[in-house]
């Protein structure tokens, strides 16, 4: 049956997994960084009605995902995505958003972990899921974050002389691109 | 001396230069890529696309080829690149709707189902049950018709021309339906944030009756076609085989998971929409004509869908009652402070939503996971001991709409 959040963050707090920061409590993400969106919604409270979000130490997300997949009572086997998120120019850290599947207990988990937008570095998570090559080569040309240990961080998407992230919130249009007008 | 003995005595090759390339994703088991031929080969590289009939659009695969036996590919992507996520943080969440129905040009419907369903839970909106089952009989007639071009395409493929004929007979018929409801045949906008944007016209739901029945009685026909067609299996069997633990790990959803034998298919296992009232199978490869998992396989899953889906169609035809097909939601749609992941069952697999607002008219984040993004990923570890003619039918098989891997 479907396990819930708190279900699974019980058992990783029970296993000791070092790394997991818990998920954050309203008022406190609210504080931490006015900018970013409450990620746990509080049982029983009308609204935000998003999902709670699962924060983890980005050096430590190889081990959590390891653990998270490999635990019997757990089993996220799959990689649904992962992708990253610049909330806002003034904002001091980007988040990566991890989304997990289990197909043994019907369950989905979102992680994040934050890194600061001056060296947006983590460990890759492609030895764990290789599902999270692609991924992270997206997420790597549109927000700069950078994956180490990543067997192939080229750009996927965009061509290999593009010069900027698009999807960074100060991210300027270009004004022309080998000689064709962008404007 | 005869041939089978010159050849094994025949020294091994040296391994070209470049063969270690760390660019090449997977490559042959060690011993696998002496060809005992006493031939001189030399790696060739191939481009595959972006103009290539069969790569469904504008992908590129890079081939590196032993002779006849495919040692590498690298998919290369971006042609058909549009800034979708880059966009969905610039417009309004009601207009970013239509760009949804452009990643996957060929299931719109379930496109604007898997966006609005992300707005919607961020937003906390009851949509009302007729939407509901509106909603779900055109996820499930889109789902059809998107088959019904991968199947014909995937005879065009491997060489067989009738069939795609057959299937745009009642692909017709099925867009004939989705223009009596919202006017237009391929980028429908139809199902919105809350509901569906107008009612079904009189008389549709006894048109659709009559769609159901025509179309098992012709589903028959797709079979005596293709399916069971001698060239057409020998082409597809045990070619292409994708096992079940690799399919996990990489991220393969949809069509490509269940041809693996995963049962695994959103509709049943996280439920949404009018899916829990209804009764249907998860169609699953069960290596009928070869191995588990090959490509035959993966084509079969995508036919006995389209019958499960006509099952659906007629369970939602007894269901469906009168009411509202809308929501009340404002014309200008704020979306509370929040983050979320709504994934629904495209015919192509997972689509993912992730979206994140501050409370505004407009997302911070708008992520599209797209199921031909992920499926494709894994080509490049399939690809390498193939023989290089059966690529186009593993391409096929893999079943991608370049307008989703590249958004």
């Amino acid at each position: 049956m479907a396990k819930s959040f708190e279900e699974v963050l019980g058992r990783l707090q029970a296993l000791g997994v070092p790394g997991v920061i818990a998920s954050l409590d309203p008022e406190q993400a609210s504080k931490a960084d006015p900018l970013a969106p409450v990620p746990a919604r509080k049982p029983g409270t009308k609204g935000p009605f998003g999902d709670p979000h699962l924060l983890v130490e980005a050096k430590r997300i190889p081990e959590v995902l390891r653990t998270l997949r490999d635990d019997p009572e757990l089993r996220f086997e799959m990689l649904a995505d992962v992708t990253g998120v610049d909330y806002a120019k003034e904002a001091a850290n980007l988040g990566v958003i991890y989304v997990l599947l289990s197909l043994a207990h019907h369950t989905r988990l979102v992680l994040r972990a934050d890194v600061p937008k001056a060296a947006p570095r983590l460990p890759s998570a492609v030895e764990i899921h290789p599902a999270a090559n692609w991924h992270e080569r997206e997420a790597g040309e549109m927000l700069g974050l950078v994956f180490e240990g990543h067997p192939d961080p080229r750009n996927i998407l965009l061509s290999d002389d593009w010069v900027g992230f698009p999807l960074r919130k100060d991210y300027e249009f270009p004004v022309e691109y080998h000689g064709i007008s962008c404007v | 001396m005869s041939e089978p003995a010159r050849a094994a005595t025949a020294p091994p090759r040296p391994v070209p230069p470049g063969a270690g390339d760390e660019h090449w994703v997977g490559d042959l088991r060690p011993g696998e890529r002496e060809v005992l031929l006493d031939v001189k080969t030399q790696d060739m590289e191939i481009n595959m696309g972006p103009q290539h009939p069969s790569t469904h659009g504008v992908l590129r695969v890079l081939l590196r080829a032993d002779g006849e036996i495919v040692t590498g590919a690298q998919p290369h992507l971006g042609y058909l690149h549009r800034c979708a996520e880059k966009i969905g943080e610039s417009v309004e969440f009601l207009q970013y709707l239509p760009y949804t129905d452009r990643y996957d040009y060929l299931a719109a419907m379930n496109n604007n189902l898997g966006y609005s369903m992300a707005v919607e839970k961020l937003m906390g909106v009851e949509v009302p049950e007729r939407a509901q089952w509106i909603r779900t009989i055109f996820a499930e007639l889109n789902r059809i018709g998107s088959h019904l071009i991968s199947f014909g395409t995937y005879g065009l493929d491997i060489g067989a021309f009738t069939p795609f004929f057959y299937a745009f007979r009642e692909r017709e018929w099925m867009m004939a339906l989705f223009e009596k409801v919202c006017g237009a045949r391929l980028t429908y906008s139809y199902i919105r944030i809350g509901g569906v944007f107008n009612d079904l016209p009189e008389g549709w739901l006894e048109e659709l009756g009559r769609f159901c029945d025509v179309f098992e009685e012709k589903w028959v026909e797709y079979n005596d076609l293709l399916s069971h067609n001698h060239i057409f299996v020998e082409r597809t069997r045990n070619v292409g085989i994708l096992p079940a633990e690799k399919a996990i790990a990489w991220g393969c959803t949809g069509p490509m998971l269940r041809g693996s034998g995963v049962a695994w298919d959103l509709r049943r296992d996280a439920p949404y929409s009018m899916y829990p009232r209804l009764e249907f199978d998860v169609c699953l490869g069960a290596g009928l004509k070869g191995t588990l998992g090959d490509c035959w396989d993966r084509y079969f899953v995508k036919l006995l869908e389209m019958k499960e889906s006509i099952r659906i169609l007629r369970q939602c035809l007894r269901q469906i009652g009168p009411g509202p097909v809308m929501a009340d939601v404002p014309k200008t749609i704020r979306v509370p402070a929040g983050a979320g992941y709504v994934g629904v069952e495209n015919p192509r697999g997972e689509l993912g939503h992730y979206i994140v607002s501050d409370g505004g008219k407009i997302s911070r984040r708008c992520r599209v996971r797209g199921p031909s993004f992920c499926n494709l990923s894994i080509l490049g570890e399939m690809m390498p001991g193939t023989m290089l003619a059966d690529s186009v039918a593993i391409i096929g098989s893999i079943d991608i709409v370049v307008g989703e891997t590249d958004r």
